[in-house]
């Protein structure tokens, strides 16, 4: 049983009793739960309402992570602030007892002007660091910084905080891609580095100018062989990927790289990429290692083979619960031309039950692979209505969900389903789109509009 | 339609539909440990007074056919929707701050995590916008920190990407 009974307080007592301390308030692990609705700019302020308060804040905190940022800026004005803020920063953590009394485990790493400072703060309190983002690339003047330097920071920063990170988020440098200085061969003096306590880990490598010259292809195996095996416990993985539309083969040695590391304990897999043909039959060999229980797929190309796909997801069968598949219709319409905004074609093909999946998320102009899914346990379905849908083309992707009985209702599955609907920026306005879909499915839950739904939540994980 | 009795701390029986308060995790494991076939076996809640039971049924019943949550992504799009509190639930929840201790307390002791998150957010609101002051007053707290403690509090709070 989850809950442990509370002493019972007797509010007529409490009142007359003296005021002494919060327990009248309520039992700390209440405390717990009515702080975790409590935004968390006010969250900060009530750290001041007494101590225990400031105990349990200072617990949440740590969970719900307020973020430290450094380097982020990029003048020299700011870089004096910067390196003011580095020295302030280090001042407040010498001066605990403890390194674990500080709150924040959170950090953003930007560019790093005061790299030498920020050093110092790796080497003497790298091991507060659990939640980490390294985003070397928001400078948008990032290509005259010397690609060295940034190799250097993340060399030193695996070295100092790899023991304790839990959650890494980064945006790499170009040049440590083609490095294998992270983890020299054959060295001595050079310990590998490891992260033994990482479960998430989301890379991501963006082509952010259009006048950028280099491309990804040198994304090499043996860098992310290593990088994976040092990984133990990494449930996690998200791969969030630009990659040069004429070099398509570039994911296939991280796909490998998965393959004889971090398969077996890996529990979710987002790509967000658009994938080849040979990249997809590469992701369908190694389903046969993974049990995944969530799987995302974003910017999936409407020129893939859906085959490869339908391949991959009956490795999946068994085991997922959660399953996304957004299609990259619009950079399609937006490059070539409008004809290729059909889905993949999946034809008539099956795909077999999915008997652990609660929650399915999926765009297109029809119900494509799902149209014969049998998945009794869902509980939520999304729908990213494309704006070139038909009334007909929404029915569809309704009715296998929720087929229609005689009278027009749909059939009773056994338990409720949640169905939300949500347009595209681009698309039908709001009330086309709800008038559509409301006159084959008058129950259906509605999201609809560029209000709530922007490009970067269609393309992106963020 | 199997029925259950709970005794309050009154000494009050009520008798509940099983299916009411299965929202319970509480009760639901009784039942399923100790098999409770027979109507007239009753389940005495010593943390619970008479006032409370009846609106912790009264929330039960009315969410009684509720969809079981699933963990959501964090990439999910915006719910605003979830963490809404429906118009039913914000007059049900309108009591004087001990009733509400009180229900929250049951809601935790019978486990129904629905209730006692709605307890909270209502908790959790009447702290947002307030001051350290205002707050103490409100629940009747003592200021214990010491003014080291605060200065060390503030030292912290300026890292907080929100200043």
């Amino acid at each position: 049983m989850a809950s442990k009974p509370v002493p019972r307080r007797s509010g007529r007592l409490l009142q007359e009793s003296s005021k002494t301390n919060d327990m009248e308030f309520l039992p700390t692990e209440l405390l717990l739960i009515v702080l975790k609705f409590v935004p968390r700019k006010e969250l900060v302020k009530c750290r001041h309402v007494c101590r225990n308060w400031n105990t349990v804040i200072t617990i949440l905190l740590k969970s719900h992570l307020p973020e430290v940022k450094i380097g982020i800026g990029y003048t020299e004005a700011e870089a004096k602030i910067e390196k003011h803020n580095l020295k302030q920063l280090r001042k407040t953590l010498d001066s605990q007892k403890s390194a674990e009394n500080f709150p924040f485990s959170k950090f953003f790493f930007g560019r790093l002007l005061d790299y030498a400072e920020v050093e110092k703060l790796w080497q003497h309190h790298g091991a507060i660091m659990e939640h980490v983002t390294i985003d070397c690339h928001n400078n948008p003047e990032f290509i005259e910084v010397d690609p060295e330097f940034e190799t250097d920071q993340l060399l030193s920063f695996f070295k100092y905080c790899g023991a304790t990170l839990t959650t890494l988020r980064i945006n790499l440098p170009r040049t440590v891609i083609e490095s294998d200085e992270l983890f020299p061969k054959n060295s001595k003096k050079n310990q590998p580095h490891s992260f033994p306590k990482l479960q998430k880990l989301s890379i991501m490598s963006k082509l952010m100018h259009n006048f950028c010259e280099m491309s990804y292809t040198q994304i090499e195996l043996g860098f992310w062989k290593h990088f994976l095996s040092t990984c133990p416990q990494l449930k996690e993985l998200t791969l969030d990927f630009d990659l040069d539309p004429e070099q398509m083969t570039s994911m296939l040695p991280m796909f490998t790289a998965i393959k004889g590391t971090v398969a077996n304990s890996l529990t979710l897999l987002k790509i967000n990429c658009q994938l080849s043909n040979e990249e997809l039959q590469s992701l369908a060999k190694l389903g046969n290692q993974l049990n995944l229980e969530a799987f995302h797929l974003t910017r999936f190309h409407c020129t893939a083979k859906a085959n490869k796909l339908q391949a991959f997801l009956k490795t999946q069968s068994s085991t997922l619960k959660k399953l996304k598949l957004i299609y990259d219709c619009y950079y399609v319409a937006d490059e070539i031309e409008f004809e290729s905004l059909d889905p993949p074609d999946f034809g008539d093909c099956k795909l077999p039950e999915m008997t652990k999946l609660e929650k399915l998320t999926i765009s297109g102009t029809s119900d494509g692979p799902f149209r014969h899914l049998r998945a009794p346990k869902l509980r939520v379905y999304n729908i990213f209505v494309m704006d070139v849908a038909t009334k007909d083309e929404i029915e569809g992707m309704l009715n296998f969900v929720l087929p229609l009985n005689k009278e027009g209702r749909p059939q009773d599955r056994g338990h409720k389903l949640e169905v939300n609907i949500y347009n595209l920026p681009r698309g039908l306005s709001d009330s086309d789109a709800e008038a559509r879909v409301a006159m084959c499915f008058p129950e259906a839950t509605f999201f609809t509009g560029s209000k709530r739904l922007g490009d970067n939540y269609y393309y992106g994980f963020e | 339609m199997p029925f259950v009795n709970l005794e309050s701390s009154d000494g009050d029986l009520v008798k509940v539909d099983v299916d009411v308060i299965k929202c319970s995790v509480t009760i639901n494991a009784l039942i399923e440990h100790l098999g409770l076939e027979d109507d007239n076996e009753v389940v005495p809640l010593q943390n619970v007074g008479t006032e409370t039971l009846h609106k912790v049924l009264a929330w039960a019943k009315h969410h009684k056919d509720d969809l079981p949550s699933v963990d959501d992504d964090e990439d999910d799009p915006p719910r605003e929707r979830r963490t809404d509190i429906t118009t039913w639930d914000a007059n049900f929840i309108k009591m004087e701050q001990i009733q509400l201790f009180d229900l929250i307390l049951a809601a935790n002791y019978l486990d129904i995590s629905g209730l006692l998150d709605l307890g909270c957010k209502i908790v959790a609101d009447m702290i947002k916008g307030k001051t350290a002051d205002e707050i103490r007053t409100m629940f009747n707290i003592v200021n214990d920190l010491t003014p080291q403690e605060q200065e060390q509090i503030r030292k912290e709070n300026e890292w907080c990407e929100e200043k």
